[in-house]
C-alpha cells in the first residue's frame, strides 16, 4: 500500500468514524436532552481550535482533513454524563489533544488513544463530576447541566449488588448511564456497519469481547445468580461494547498485522476486566487500552519476524542468491579477466592481510579504549541536545564495533 | 507445616504483584528514574542486562538489610536509628557491590570484567533498590514478604523500562517538535503510563 | 567591544558554556533530568520543595567536597563503594539537624529524602575516572544546587497552585485548575512541559547570541 492510499484510507476512516458516532449523538440528545448536542459541540469546537492552533505554532499548513482530534473529543464525549459541566469538556479535550497528539508528533504519529486519555485524565481529575449518571428522559438544565443524579448499574455491581434493569432496556440504553456508551443495540448496529464498509476489522472487537465474556463468566461478581445472568449486566452494564467498536480500532494505535491484533483484543479485554474488578474506576477498559497501546508496536514486530521466518520458499533463494554471488566473485573480475582459484584464494589472503579480521583479544582493546573514553565522557550521556548528538554518536559507535553489541 | 508453605507461597507472589502492579516503583513511585532513563539512552548498557543484575542486588541487598537494619534499633544507638538506616542501608548496596565485583574480577578476564563493570555501577547503587528496602522496613513486613516485595519491585522495574524502551522506539522521530525531543517527551510518555497504572490504586501511594 | 568578545568566545565553545551555567542552560532537572523520584512524586507543594531543596543544600555540595578528596585516587569499583557512603553519612548528619530545626516536619517527605544519597544528582560522579580539583567540586556542587533549587521551589509552587489553587498556603484561586497536577503522572507531565518550555527559552537565547554576534560582524 503506498503512502496516499494510505492517507485516503485514513481519513476515509475518520469521515466514517464520525458518520458512526452521528446516531449515537441523535439517540443520545432524545434520551438525555439537547444539552447533548451543547457538550457533543463543545468537545468537537475545542478539539479544532486546537489542532488549529497547533498548526499555527508549529508553522504547518491546517489540515482541514484530518479529523481524527473531532472523533477523539466526540468518543470521549459520549462517555461523559449529560449533567458534565462544560470546562471539563474543554479543558480535558484541549489538554488530551496538545499533550496526547500533537506533543508526540500530531497526525497519526500518536502512541495512546486520544479518546480513552481524555477518559483517564477527566476521571481522575474530576470523579465526582465524570462519574455522575443521570437517569433518561428526565428534565436537564441545558447551561449548567443540573440534573438528578442516579447510580449507574456498573456502579451498583462494584458495590456487590444487583442492577435491577430489564434485558430490554440495557439493550436500548434505557438507564442511567454516559450519555452514548449504553445503547448497546445501536453499537453493534454501528459495529456491523463498519466491518462491512471495512473501516474496522473483526479481529480486535471478537477477542476483546470473548475475553471479556470468558473472565466474566469464570469469575462472576454478581452472586446468587447464574454465570449467564451476572454476564449479561457485566458486558450490557459497562461500556465494553462501545469499547470494541469505538476505541479500540484507530489506525495510528492499534497494530497491523492480524495475529497482533488478536493479541492486542485479548490483552486488552484482560487488563479490562482486571481493572475493573480491583481497580479504582468503572472505566477500567480506558486504562487497559493505554498500557496495551504502549505494546502494539512489540506485537506487530513480532508477528512480522514470525510471518518471514515461516515462508521457507525465500530460504533456498536466498541461500542460492548468495552462492551465486560467491561463486561470481571467484568467476571473473568486474573488467571480465577470469581467476584461476588459486589466485582468487590468494586475492582474498592478500585482501585479509590488508584488512585483518580483528579476533577477540583486539575486540578487548578496543573496547577497554572505547570504555575508558566513555567513562570520561560520562558527563555527555544526557538530554542535553545541546552536547551530544545521540544519533552521531551511535553511529559512531557501531562504526567501532561492526556486527553491533 | 504445609499450611503454613502454602501461606508463605501465597504471601511471597501477593506481594510481588502488588509490587509489580500497583505500586510500581517507576509509574507510582518514580524510585530510580533517572537512573533508568540514562541508562535506555546509553547505547552501550543492556536495559535486559541492567534489570538482571539490579534484581539479583535488589534481592542481596533486601536481605541484607531486613538483618542489619535492627541491630540498629538494639543498639545504643537506637534514638538516632532513623538517621542511621539511610547508612546502613547504603553500606549493604555497596558491601554486596564490591563483593561481586571481587568474585567477578577473579572468575571472569579482564576484558570482560571491565565491559560487566561499568553496567553494574547503576544497578547496584539505585535509588529503586534503596527506596524499596526503606518501604519494607518502615511498614514492618517480615521476611517472606521483604523478599517478595523486593523481587516484585525489580521485576516491576524491568517491565516498566521495557516499556519505555518500546516506547521510545514510537517518540524517536522527526514528527515530534524539536524542543519536545528527548526527555520531555519520554517524560510525558510516562506520565500516561504512570496515569494508566493509577487506575489501579486510585489514590497516591503514602510518601 | 568586550561583549561582543563575550559572545564571540560563548558561541565558539558552546558546549563549554551549557557545561557551566548548570542553573540555566543545563539545569539538572528540566535538561539533564536528574532527581526525577522525589520532584515528581514528593515535589506537590511549597513546603515539600523547601524541605526537599533545604536537603540538597546541606547535601550536594559537602558530598561532592569530601569525595573530590577521598576519592581521587581510587578506580571506579571503589568509587561505587566510598562515594555513596560518604553522601549517607553526609545525609545522616543532614537529617538530624534537619529534625532539630523543623521538628517531625522533617520526616514527612518519607522515603524521598533517603532516597536523594544515590540520587544520580548526588551520585553521578562516581563513574568519572577525570579527576575533580577542591575549588572545581565546590563551584561545581554550588552551581548545580542553585539549579535544583530553582527547579524544584517552581515545581512546588506551580503544581500547589493548579492542584490546590494556592501558594505556601495561601488561597490564590478558589477552583483548582488542574486536580491531577500533585499525583506522580501529573509531576512527570508537568517536568516534562517545564522541560520542553525551558529547551526553547535555551534555544531561543542562542539565537540571540547568534544575531548579536551576526550584528557585531
Amino acid at each position: 500500500m503506498n503512502s496516499q492510499t494510505y492517507k485516503n484510507n485514513y481519513r476515509q476512516h475518520y469521515d466514517y468514524m464520525m458518520l458512526a458516532l452521528a446516531p449515537l449523538i441523535i439517540c443520545a440528545s432524545f434520551i438525555y436532552s439537547a444539552r447533548v448536542l451543547l457538550v457533543c459541540g463543545a468537545a468537537f469546537i475545542t478539539a479544532r481550535i486546537v489542532d488549529v492552533a497547533m498548526a499555527v505554532i508549529r508553522k504547518q499548513e491546517i489540515d482541514a482533513d484530518d479529523k481524527s482530534s473531532a472523533v477523539a473529543a466526540l468518543t470521549f464525549a459520549m462517555m461523559l454524563p449529560v449533567s458534565v459541566p462544560l470546562y471539563i469538556v474543554v479543558v480535558t479535550v484541549a489538554l488530551t489533544v496538545m499533550v496526547g497528539k500533537h506533543a508526540f508528533g500530531g497526525k497519526d504519529s500518536y502512541p495512546f488513544s486520544l479518546a480513552a486519555l481524555a477518559m483517564c485524565v477527566a476521571a481522575v481529575n474530576w470523579p465526582n463530576e465524570v462519574f455522575k449518571a443521570v437517569a433518561p428522559l428526565t428534565s436537564v438544565n441545558f447551561w449548567t447541566g443540573a440534573a438528578q443524579s442516579a447510580l449507574t448499574g456498573s456502579s451498583q455491581i462494584k458495590l456487590g449488588g444487583l442492577p435491577y434493569i430489564s434485558t430490554f432496556d440495557l439493550l436500548l440504553g434505557n438507564h442511567p448511564a454516559a450519555m452514548g456508551s449504553s445503547f448497546v443495540l445501536v453499537i453493534v448496529a454501528i459495529g456491523i456497519f463498519l466491518l462491512a464498509t471495512k473501516q474496522i476489522t473483526w479481529h480486535i472487537p471478537v477477542s476483546f469481547l470473548a475475553t471479556c465474556t470468558a473472565f466474566s463468566l469464570a469469575f462472576p461478581r454478581i452472586y446468587g445468580v447464574s454465570r449467564l445472568y451476572s454476564l449479561k449486566y457485566e458486558i450490557l452494564c459497562s461500556a465494553i461494547v462501545f469499547y470494541a467498536v469505538f476505541m479500540m480500532n484507530e489506525p495510528a494505535t492499534t497494530p497491523k498485522n492480524p495475529r497482533a491484533k488478536l493479541v492486542f483484543g485479548v490483552l486488552t479485554g484482560l487488563l479490562t476486566m482486571l481493572f475493573r474488578y480491583y481497580g479504582s474506576y468503572e472505566i477500567g477498559g480506558c486504562f487497559a487500552l493505554l498500557l496495551v497501546n504502549a505494546t502494539e508496536g512489540y506485537w506487530d514486530r513480532l508477528f512480522e519476524k514470525k510471518t518471514e521466518d515461516s515462508t521457507k520458499e525465500d530460504k533456498p533463494a536466498k541461500e542460492q542468491v548468495k552462492a551465486e554471488k560467491t561463486a561470481s566473485k571467484h568467476q571473473s573480475e568486474p573488467n571480465g579477466k577470469k581467476l584461476y582459484r588459486k589466485e582468487a584464494v590468494a586475492e582474498k589472503t592478500v585482501k585479509a592481510v590488508k584488512q585483518p579480521k580483528q579476533p577477540k583479544e583486539m575486540d578487548a582493546t578496543t573496547t577497554l579504549d572505547i570504555i575508558s573514553r566513555a567513562e570520561d565522557e560520562i558527563d555527555q550521556v544526557d538530554f542535553s541536545t545541546q552536547t551530544i548528538d545521540m544519533e552521531q554518536a551511535l553511529r559512531e559507535f557501531e562504526e567501532r564495533y561492526k556486527g553491533g553489541k | 507445616m504445609n499450611s503454613t508453605l502454602m501461606n508463605h507461597i501465597f504471601t511471597f507472589f501477593s506481594y510481588s504483584v502488588l509490587a509489580i502492579g500497583a505500586e510500581n516503583v517507576i509509574f507510582a513511585r518514580g524510585l530510580g528514574l533517572s537512573t533508568g532513563l540514562r541508562m535506555i539512552n546509553d547505547p552501550r548498557k543492556d536495559t535486559l542486562y541492567f534489570c538482571t543484575a539490579l534484581t539479583f542486588f535488589q534481592l542481596v541487598n533486601s536481605i541484607l538489610a531486613y538483618f542489619a537494619v535492627p541491630l540498629v534499633y538494639s543498639s545504643p544507638l537506637a534514638y538516632y536509628a532513623r538517621f542511621i538506616t539511610p547508612v546502613i542501608i547504603v553500606a549493604c548496596c555497596a558491601v554486596s557491590y564490591i563483593v561481586v565485583v571481587l568474585l567477578l574480577g577473579i572468575v571472569l578476564k579482564r576484558s570482560t570484567f571491565k565491559r560487566i563493570v561499568y553496567s553494574l555501577t547503576g544497578a547496584s547503587i539505585n535509588s529503586a533498590i534503596v527506596g524499596t528496602i526503606i518501604l519494607s522496613l518502615g511498614r514492618g513486613f517480615n521476611f517472606v514478604e521483604t523478599v517478595g516485595f523486593g523481587l516484585g519491585s525489580s521485576v516491576g522495574y524491568m517491565l516498566a523500562m521495557l516499556l519505555v524502551s518500546e516506547g521510545e522506539r514510537k517518540i524517536n522521530h522527526d514528527m515530534v517538535p524539536q524542543h519536545f525531543r528527548g526527555l520531555p517527551i519520554t517524560l510525558i510518555y510516562i506520565s500516561v503510563l504512570a496515569l494508566a497504572i493509577f487506575g489501579l490504586t486510585g489514590n497516591t501511594m503514602a510518601l | 567591544m568586550d561583549r561582543q568578545k563575550k559572545i564571540h568566545e560563548e558561541l565558539l565553545n558552546w558546549d563549554d558554556t551549557v557545561r557551566k551555567r548548570k542553573i540555566t542552560l543545563s539545569n539538572p532537572v528540566f535538561i539533564k533530568g536528574l532527581a526525577l523520584a522525589p520532584l515528581a512524586v514528593a515535589a506537590t507543594t511549597f513546603k515539600n520543595s523547601f524541605i526537599l531543596s533545604l536537603m540538597v543544600v546541606m547535601l550536594l555540595t559537602p558530598t561532592r567536597v569530601i569525595t573530590s578528596l577521598v576519592t581521587r585516587r581510587m578506580s571506579v569499583p571503589l568509587k561505587t563503594f566510598f562515594y555513596p557512603m560518604v553522601s549517607a553519612l553526609v545525609f545522616g548528619g543532614a537529617y538530624y539537624v534537619m529534625y532539630k530545626i523543623m521538628g517531625v516536619t522533617a520526616f514527612s517527605l518519607g522515603v524521598y529524602l533517603p532516597i536523594l544519597v544515590v540520587d544520580p544528582l548526588i551520585v553521578k560522579n562516581f563513574e568519572k575516572t577525570r579527576k575533580e580539583s577542591f575549588t572545581y567540586s565546590i563551584i561545581n556542587g554550588l552551581r548545580n544546587t542553585a539549579g535544583f533549587v530553582l527547579a524544584c521551589m517552581l515545581l512546588g509552587c506551580l503544581r500547589e497552585f493548579l492542584a490546590f489553587g494556592t501558594v505556601a498556603g495561601r488561597q490564590i484561586m478558589s477552583v483548582a485548575l488542574l486536580p491531577m497536577a500533585d499525583k506522580p503522572f501529573g509531576g512527570y507531565l508537568i517536568i516534562g512541559l517545564i522541560s520542553a518550555v525551558w529547551s526553547l527559552c535555551v534555544n531561543l537565547y542562542k539565537e540571540r547570541l547568534i544575531k548579536e554576534d551576526a550584528m557585531y560582524e
